[in-house]
């Protein structure tokens, strides 16, 4: 699909025209949220940056506790209390949202930026009917009126697969199914044009097969409207199979960024060695005992110098409890942060490292 | 879209699904049923009281003091020959009014504060709690002597009254409402979707939160009842010529060898008017509110 077909298939009213093909549409540089509780401070997010181009979905993988949730609430500026981001900066569209007015600010919510949360099944108002949902997001965002929105928001279901929409409109979030809902949802962030969705475990929440549906929607949407897309998820198959590039984040810190080919064909970050080490494939004995990385993820509450992945990591040497390594290329559009990198192919790596 | 015209009975028996429930769930309560049908009953008898009260609310007949019931009056008349009956039926408009004034003050006095302080927290909500304490700490009947010796006192400055009482009560619940419902998925992805914050308090928490705040309500309407004829029966509230039960009761105790009749009817009547809103209440609560049990 060529540029031109995809700003026709958007048709957006009053949209800026987007970002020049190549160029980033989202760019956060050096990123840092932290937590101040009573205590001690958690620094959930230390220095992430990333960078999305229109029509490209980049996968944020990482342990529970990584920080991929709050940098994606962070691109929205909605860290929770007593979370604050602390530093770095977030272009999008040429703009530091971080220096957005509140009011500019909520219009690139929703409007500019959709999010997908996690649990579908929660996330819509249980007492407002789909059809108040959509009404109001469109009203806030493109103005239209309620006859103008009620069309669009029929048109909006339709194309995400929702049966006989003029009716279902009318029905309360409780009426629908899981995944129906999980649609409504993609449905809503997708109401106004945005330019990126992000989309945070849109499918955790799913049986299997309703995953697979909502990640070929998610991937149809992205194409056929030229977005940029953030995926969050811990589930590196997903990653395999609906993004083109990937961001391991440890600890609060990028670990690794590849090209999805580049990552699982030559993965040199011991850490993302490990994950792909713990996913079961198809193709080895039946009799393999599943590994495991040992140990947990930190809670980091203190900025230590060494890598956090240091005290889990097997070829760890007294440099890496020592210096934190910086991100640096060591292929193009491949970078990672490690002063003891493997090398070779996974395969390779698997047995090396064992 | 197909035909036009279609969607709006679907509309109309979806929209009232929630309400549906309810209704199917308090059904079932016998005992609310009745109290609700007594309860609906009074307030009618208030609201109808002119016209079906009678006589007029401050007549008097001298030749028929302390008559006792007859045919003229059914229940009696007092020591100023005022019909028993009629007194009963306009006390129900005194103490309806009131009833129902009196949480009305307290909910616009305290949903407002316990939304600010259960939505932005923080400061706002170290406040309010402060203010709540305050509040809570000085006795109603002392607060309300004050105010009555200051400001005088008639129906609506009783509602005022015993209303201001009212409010940290359900201040607070509105305070709860709000923390609990703040970090919900749906108020998170209603803010993602840029909604501001004046329209999630209203559009998207508040109808989450109106079923307690409705059962706290009525469950208030049977304290107020009593507090007003509390206070009309020590002779603070009501005042000659309005009738009214607390005052009715204080007039004619001292009758009490005469006319046992003169007292047994307003205690009758403030007996039914809270037993019949409290299990109202209850009735209300298990069907609008089904998590609280």
């Amino acid at each position: 699909m060529t540029y031109e077909q995809a700003e026709a298939v958007r048709q957006a009213p009053g949209q800026s025209s987007a970002a020049a093909p190549g160029a980033n549409l989202l760019e956060v540089r050096d990123l840092s949220v932290s937590f101040r509780l009573e205590r001690n401070t958690i620094y959930a997010v230390q220095g992430l940056s990333l960078q999305v181009r229109a029509g490209e979905r980049v996968g944020v993988v990482g342990e529970s506790g990584s920080g991929k949730s709050v940098s994606a609430l962070a691109m929205m500026r909605m860290v929770p209390s007593p979370g604050k981001i602390t530093g770095g900066e977030i272009v999008f569209e040429d703009r530091d949202i971080l220096r957005l007015a509140p009011a500019a600010m909520r219009h690139v919510r929703g409007g500019q930026i959709g999010m997908i949360p996690q649990n579908p099944l929660s996330s819509l108002n249980p007492v407002i009917t789909i059809e108040s949902h959509f009404l109001e997001v469109l009203s806030l965002h493109l103005g239209l009126g309620k006859q103008q929105a009620r069309e669009r928001a029929v048109d909006l279901l339709r194309s995400v697969g929702i049966p006989d929409p003029a009716k279902r409109i009318h029905e309360y979030p409780h009426r629908l199914s899981g995944g129906q809902r999980q649609r409504v949802i993609i449905a809503l962030a997708m109401a106004c044009e945005p330019r990126l969705l992000i989309a945070d475990e849109p499918t955790t929440a799913l049986d299997v097969t309703i995953q697979a549906q909502i990640l070929e929607l998610f991937d149809s949407l992205v194409e056929r409207s030229n977005l940029g897309a953030i995926l969050i998820t811990h589930n590196l198959g997903i990653v395999a199979g609906h993004c083109d590039r990937v961001v391991v984040m440890y600890a609060g810190r990028v670990m690794e960024t590849a090209t999805v080919f580049d990552l699982f064909d030559r993965p040199s970050h011991p850490y993302t060695v490990g994950l792909l080490r713990c996913v079961p494939r198809l193709t080895e004995k039946r009799s393999r005992v599943f590994e495991v990385i040992p140990g947990l993820p930190p809670q980091v509450t203190q900025i230590s110098p060494g890598c956090p992945f240091a005290p889990r990591c097997q070829r760890a040497t007294d440099r890496c409890r020592t210096e934190t390594p910086p991100l640096s290329e060591i292929a193009p559009a491949h970078s990672i942060a490690c002063w003891n990198p493997v090398d070779g192919g996974a395969q390779d790596a698997t047995r090396t490292a064992s | 879209m197909t035909a036009v015209g279609v969607p709006a009975p679907i509309t109309r028996r979806a929209s009232s699904s929630f309400w549906h429930a309810a209704w199917y769930r308090y059904r079932r309560n016998r005992l609310a049923l009745v109290a609700g049908v007594v309860a609906v009953a009074i307030l009618l008898v208030g609201l109808l009281a002119p016209y079906i009260a009678p006589y007029g609310d401050a007549s008097i007949d001298l030749t028929a003091t302390l008559a006792g019931a007859s045919a003229h009056h059914l229940l009696g008349t007092d020591q100023l020959g005022r019909d028993t009956l009629t007194r009963a039926i306009w006390g129900a408009r005194t103490s309806m009014t009131i009833a129902i004034a009196a949480p009305l003050i307290g909910v616009a006095i305290g949903l407002p504060i316990g939304i600010i302080a259960g939505w932005f927290g923080g400061i706002f909500d170290w406040v309010t709690l402060r203010l709540f304490e305050l509040f809570q700490m000085v006795p109603t009947i002392l607060a309300a002597l004050l105010f009555i010796t200051v400001f005088g006192v008639n129906v609506w400055k009783l509602a005022l009254f015993i209303g201001v009482t009212l409010w940290v009560g359900f201040g607070r619940l509105a305070r709860a409402q709000y923390l609990a419902l703040r970090d919900r998925d749906f108020v998170q992805a209603a803010r993602a979707m840029g909604v501001p914050s004046w329209r999630i308090t209203i559009v998207h928490i508040l109808p989450n939160a109106v079923g307690p705040i409705i059962v706290f309500f009525v469950q208030q309407v049977p304290y107020v009842i009593f507090t007003a004829a509390g206070f009309s029966f020590l002779g603070l509230g009501i005042q000659d010529p309005l009738a009214d039960w607390g005052k009715m009761l204080n007039d004619s105790v001292q009758y009490l060898p005469i006319d046992p009749l003169l007292v047994l009817v307003p205690i009758a009547c403030i007996g039914l008017a809270c037993l019949s809103f409290s299990f109202l209440g209850d009735g209300l609560r298990d069907a609008l509110d089904p998590t609280s049990r």
